[in-house]
């Protein structure tokens, strides 16, 4: 990987003068690595050039969210997920613990050192409101700017339990009048898949990936919406939503969701036009067909 | 140098931008130095502690944050019907009327944020508010079709009047009535064998001289046939009202978190409305509900304590009021219209409860507390409450007046007299005046323990097991002013068990029921089987009980406010009361133990029977595909002792093997002899008798697609079996297993589709996500529905005629099946839903012998679908509008009524059983404007 860092100048020599650039997350076929050099990349139809990949062995900046409101069983499942998963990492993957509970709070910078990540998690409590859109828009813009700042590989995961009933925010149109008995728009979940799509509107323009792993799979109407929402807006950044429909699956969910991560590549393409406002971008390698996020929005 | 990073937050405070930055970098070159990062690294490290400066509070200090903007977020919204967008209901098209009024508008507004009070306090992510407001005015014209008197009718004129078979109908003079010496008591009544004779009216015609006053005045608020439905006479009345709903109400929580493990909420409620009901007579004599005026009331106080990251605590404190007063029309005297009930087919006249005024008031203690440990999550909940109810509500103040064929009948001979015209003649066979000296006020109390605990045996096996223990007080009234009746004091009348006992006296307690104190237990497994975590298996078991009875009305008050009954002492001869005669003055409190002698005496089941359910339920989820989830599950319902009314529970209820006494049986004396308890008419148990048996079974399969390329759905099918002895009337309360049949209220097939399409375009999406056309144009739509599709409810058919002399009540009387005749058509229609041919109506004084409800004829099904078209057009920041069409019953479909199940006998078939008349439905748009901000 070294030796493809070190070749990247001469083989794009046009990078330095790249006048904007995006950094998409791409993942090669399952068991394939990414051969950087044979990648095309064509933005809007148009080729451009490669200026960087970041690879499953290089830097990454992880910035775990947790937004834990409801289940202690639950939590306990993905705390013990989480560490275990993370004594594994690498020196050069820094992983940050934040708190997305009554606001987005930073519980321990990113770290390579276990025990502190570790004493921040556990110091998480299980209680307060949920947080999560409230404070995902927050850290995807965090994480993008490190992204832009830095170049190395960064990635936002939310690990939540959130019940949709619990934020701050009313979305289920409460019934103010029990008398009105002609009322449709409390069997509407219009409220949450307004506020779902405001939100991947805003992620859309963000360049850091997120995902999540939500604890426990809900079924009433108005959490449907939120988690078939929380779907959405991580794929408008590349990211992914898994849904543990068990306590089973709750650490297997972590731990997927984290391989997928830690396997992601980052690279880094030119953006010529300064005017545009959307990157169609499409990439094509001899490893086969790529997993990437494809749409971006730039500027405002 | 981890002390010099620290202090940086505090120096932005201070603005010393300078200092800081040189010091920030000092920081972070120690920091990355120590930790030996890449260049690149170092830089995202300083980016995201430039980043988050403002977000360490925890972990840095508590002086970090800068101040917080205003961070308000919230809505505004109107959703608004109006009938110019409507389909015309098929009701009213079937009719040819005009469009019916509807003009509705909700609106509100709801808005969140940080309690700020400029220069005292900022509340910033520690303190937030929510105030929500919502308003709706509504007008909306309501249709009924009822069958009221003909126009010559109303002057006694039966000459038109026809039979259910179109044959015409006789009526008799009951002044004529005579014995009939020829009689033979060995046999049968019938026409050639009478027991008493009476003479038709000449020319079916009752003479003006023989109306009753108080009846033709009554008449006056009685409206004219207006249409003509049929069969026959029937369904001549079609009306579309006008009903008025507002309502107004808001709530505003506030909430504060407070070293970091606490956090309290207060919440506030207030709405008031007024419940309109449309009249269906535009007079007094409406029998529909009331209007209503409505006022709801509510504090919530809670505490969220997490005393560590394995425990947890929360107790909420709440009380409610809610209070009612019906509005309803009163005359020129300031009273309420009379009842008038007419058996058969005619529309009542008068309200039930016409005046009354309500307040219940509950009070509740929450607490649950949980607690990590190992592999087990416990919970321990506690949950008390304390109600109140004060109540005022007369069911018939200026009394309840039945009117049957039997007076103007040939006695013992059905298919003769009519129900109105005895009302003409003033002549009730029943009547009633309830009378409330003072409201009641009833106290109850609850208290429950629920024990639980989350167990994770293995990395794929959860078990969920524990335990609730319930305390449920009976019903006390706060002036002690309840009574029952006790089997185990001897009637001073009669020398029979049964007499009037009071509360609080004479060794009886304020509560004739004892308290209840039960334990249920409940079990659930998670299991992930196959090897993989795709499937899972779920088990879960429940065992639980209802709540204790509360009945809020004036039941078991009869010694200190009163139902004064009027009997005939043969419906058929004499009637109990004359309307123009009026009814007696009474007195009550009453409390002397014979004073419910002759009564429908009021009576509390003291046995402490509780209603008990158990549920098993397997299910079988896997996923099959990616956001793809297929579930499969089965559930076993099964329920004892459960509540049934006074339908459906008489211990005083006459024996059918009695019925050998035939027409005997209308002489009140006699049949009253055959009674349990002879001094007493009847009993009424409110729902208060723990009886019934229940049996409900499921097998359900849905497709879950949370979301791809904008496209989400569910789609659910669910094949329901139910069976009990309560959902209708058993014909032999003592036989109660002749009366275990599928549960008439069901629908055996339910198909179920929901989905949801954001449309591919704008921002966020594959296509045009920039550009005007492509963001503001195409962009943010979605597009959703339901549709629904269920099989008819199992049919029960009953009898046009019950001659049993009362023996089974009316509506509690089976029909008889006709032998080798298919009640079921190759394809059913309204003219034909079923083969009425295949049943017949009962001989007199004869129980019939087909199941309660019929084991395969099905009701017509139904379809529903509602659509919905949303755009929402982002503005800038977090704003935007959200515009919203809703279609109800989107494809305007109409659903078959229900067809006539009324059978006849061989000589007076029901000439429209099997028939439907008209059907329902019509869509309905409602367009919502929210702007979100």
């Amino acid at each position: 990987m070294q030796f493809k860092k070190a070749l990247f100048p001469l083989l794009f020599p046009l990078a330095a003068f790249a006048a904007d650039t995006i950094q998409v997350p791409v993942w090669p076929p399952e068991g394939e690595s990414l051969p950087v050099p044979t990648l095309v990349a064509m933005i809007g139809g148009e080729k451009t050039e490669v200026l960087n990949a970041q690879g499953p062995t290089d830097d990454l900046m992880l910035l775990i969210v947790l937004d834990l409101t409801e289940d202690l069983a639950l939590v306990e499942q993905a705390r013990t997920a989480l560490l275990e998963r993370i004594e594994k990492l690498p020196p050069n993957h820094l992983v940050g613990v934040l708190s997305a509970q009554n606001g987005l709070r930073v519980l321990a910078e990113p770290t390579a050192d276990h025990a502190k990540i570790a004493a921040a998690i556990h110091s998480q409590q299980v209680g307060g409101r949920a947080g999560l859109l409230e404070t995902v828009e927050e850290s995807a813009q965090i994480g993008s700017s490190i992204l832009a700042k830095s170049g190395v590989r960064v990635a936002i995961f939310y690990v939540t339990d959130s019940d949709i009933n619990n934020y701050r925010e009313a979305f289920d149109n409460p019934t103010v009048n029990r008398s009105d008995q002609g009322d449709v728009s409390r069997r509407m979940d219009s409220l949450v898949r307004e506020r779902m799509s405001r939100v991947s509107a805003t992620l859309a323009k963000e360049q850091a990936p997120v995902f999540i792993t939500h604890l426990s799979y809900r079924n009433d109407q108005l959490n449907v919406a939120y988690q078939t929402g929380l779907i959405s807006l991580t794929a408008a950044t590349g990211g992914n939503a898994l849904i543990a429909r068990s306590n089973a699956e709750v650490p297997e969910y972590i731990n997927s969701t984290l391989d997928h991560i830690l396997g992601h590549y980052s690279v880094k393409l030119a953006v010529h036009n300064p005017a545009l406002k959307k990157a169609d971008v499409a990439l094509e390698s001899e490893a086969g067909e790529l997993d990437y996020r494809s749409s971006y929005l730039l500027g405002n | 140098m981890e002390e010099l990073f620290s202090s940086i937050p505090r120096l932005i405070l201070d603005g010393d931008a300078i200092r800081l930055s040189a010091l920030f970098f000092a920081g972070l070159v120690c920091h990355c130095a120590a930790q030996q990062l890449s260049p690149g690294l170092t830089t995202a490290l300083e980016e995201f502690r430039a980043r988050t400066v403002s977000l360490n509070g925890a972990a840095k200090t508590t002086a970090a944050r800068p101040p917080a903007k205003l961070a308000w977020h919230g809505r505004v919204y109107e959703n608004f019907r109006n009938n110019a967008l409507d389909a015309i209901p098929h009701q009213i098209a079937q009719r040819g009327g005009p469009q019916r009024q509807l003009r509705r508008n909700q609106y509100g507004f709801s808005v969140t944020g940080p309690v700020v009070l400029p220069k005292l306090y900022n509340g910033a992510g520690k303190t937030f508010f929510t105030l929500t407001y919502e308003g709706v005015r509504e007008s909306v014209g309501q249709f009924s079709l009822n069958t009221i008197p003909t126009t010559l009718e109303r002057f006694g004129q039966y000459g038109h009047v026809v039979d259910p078979n179109g044959a015409p109908l006789r009526i008799f003079d009951p002044l004529t009535t005579a014995s009939n010496p020829a009689y033979n008591a060995a046999s049968s009544i019938s026409e050639t064998n009478l027991q008493y004779l009476r003479q038709q009216f000449p020319g079916n015609q009752i003479p003006v001289t023989r109306l009753d006053p108080v009846a033709q005045a009554a008449l006056a608020y009685l409206p004219r046939p207006n249409t003509n439905a049929g069969p026959f006479f029937q369904n001549n009345y079609f009306a579309v009202t006008p009903e008025r709903n507002t309502a107004n109400g808001f709530i505003v929580s506030v909430d504060h978190s407070f070293l970091q493990k606490h956090r309290v909420t207060v919440r506030l409620s207030n709405s008031t409305g007024l419940n309109g009901n449309a009249a269906n007579f535009p007079t007094l004599a409406n029998s529909n509900n009331p209007n209503i005026n409505s006022i709801n009331r509510g504090i919530r106080v809670e505490h969220v304590f997490t005393a560590s990251p394995t425990n947890i605590n929360n107790i909420r404190i709440s009380a409610e009021t809610n209070q009612s007063v019906n509005l309803t029309q009163l005359d020129a005297r300031g009273k309420p219209f009379p009842r008038y009930q007419f058996g058969g087919t005619y529309q009542s006249m008068g309200q039930n409860s016409p005046i009354s005024r309500d307040a219940t008031n509950n009070f509740n203690l929450y607490d649950s507390f949980s607690s990590r440990w190992k592999t087990h999550r416990f919970s321990v909940e506690v949950y008390a409450q304390s109600h109140q109810t004060n109540t005022f509500r007369p069911q018939s103040p200026e009394g309840r007046f039945d009117f049957t064929a039997g007076y103007t009948s040939l006695p013992g001979i059905i298919n003769t007299g009519h129900p109105f015209a005895s009302f003409l003649l003033g002549a009730t066979s029943q009547a009633q005046q309830t009378i409330v000296i003072s409201p009641s006020y009833y106290r109850w109390h609850s208290q429950n323990l629920h024990l639980a605990d989350t167990w994770q045996i293995n990395k794929s096996l959860t078990l969920t097991y524990g335990t609730r223990i319930s305390h449920y007080g009976q019903r006390r009234e706060k002036y002690d002013r309840q009574s029952n009746i006790s089997f185990k004091e001897i009637n001073p009348e009669n020398n029979r068990p049964g007499a009037l006992v009071t509360a609080n006296r004479n060794g009886y307690g304020r509560a004739f029921a004892p308290d209840w104190t039960n334990v249920e237990a409940n079990m659930s497994l998670a299991w992930s089987i196959l090897g993989d975590n795709n499937t899972v298996l779920r088990l879960n078991f429940n065992r639980f009980y209802n709540s204790a009875f509360t009945n809020s009305g004036h039941f078991a008050t009869q010694a200190f406010n009163g139902n004064q009954l009027y009997l005939s002492t043969n419906a058929q001869l004499s009637p109990a009361l004359v309307l123009a005669a009026g009814l007696r003055p009474s007195r009550f409190p009453d409390l002397r133990p014979e004073a419910a002698n002759g009564t429908v005496a009021q009576l509390v089941d003291v046995s402490g029977t509780m209603p008990v359910s158990n549920n098993f339920g397997i299910s079988l989820q896997r996923q099959v595909a990616k956001n793809l989830i297929l579930n499969i599950n089965a559930n076993w319902n099964a329920g004892k002792n459960q509540f049934v009314g006074n339908n459906l529970a008489n211990p005083n209820a006459i024996p059918l093997d009695n019925l050998r006494f035939r027409d005997q049986l209308n002489t009140l004396s006699f049949a009253n002899s055959l009674r349990p308890y002879p001094q007493f008419q009847d009993f009424e148990v409110a729902s208060s008798f723990a009886l019934a048996r229940y049996r409900a079974d499921n097998l359900g399969i849905q497709i879950e697609k949370r979301t791809s390329a904008g496209f989400a759905f569910t789609a659910r099918y669910q094949h329901n079996s139910r069976r009990d002895d309560s959902s209708s009337q058993v014909q032999n309360l003592y036989d109660r297993k002749s009366g275990w049949a599928r549960s008439s209220f069901v629908n055996p097939q339910f198909a179920n589709f929901t989905f949801l399409y954001e449309l591919p375009f704008g921002a966020g999406k594959p296509f045009l996500a920039s550009g005007f056309t492509g963001r503001h144009l195409l962009g943010g739509w979605a597009f959703s529905g339901n549709a629904t599709l269920f099989s008819g409810q199992p049919l029960r058919l009953q009898p046009t005629f019950n001659n049993t002399g009362g023996v089974i009540p009316q509506g509690a009387l089976y029909i008889n099946e006709v032998p080798g005749v298919d009640p079921h058509v190759a394809n059913p229609t309204p003219n034909q839903w079923f083969n009425p041919a295949a049943f017949v109506n009962p001989p007199d004084f004869t129980p019939g012998t087909s199941p309660r409800v019929h084991p395969t004829l099905l009701g017509p099904g139904g379809f529903n679908n509602d659509m919905t078209l949303n755009k929402r057009i982002a503005l800038s920041g977090d704003h935007s509008v959200e515009f919203t069409a809703t279609l109800l019953n989107a494809m305007n479909h109409a659903n078959w009524n229900q067809p006539d199940t009324r059978i006849g006998t061989v000589a007076t078939p029901n000439f429209n059983a099997g028939k439907i008349i008209g059907s329902t439905g019509g869509r309905i748009v409602q367009m919502g404007l929210r702007i979100n901000f």
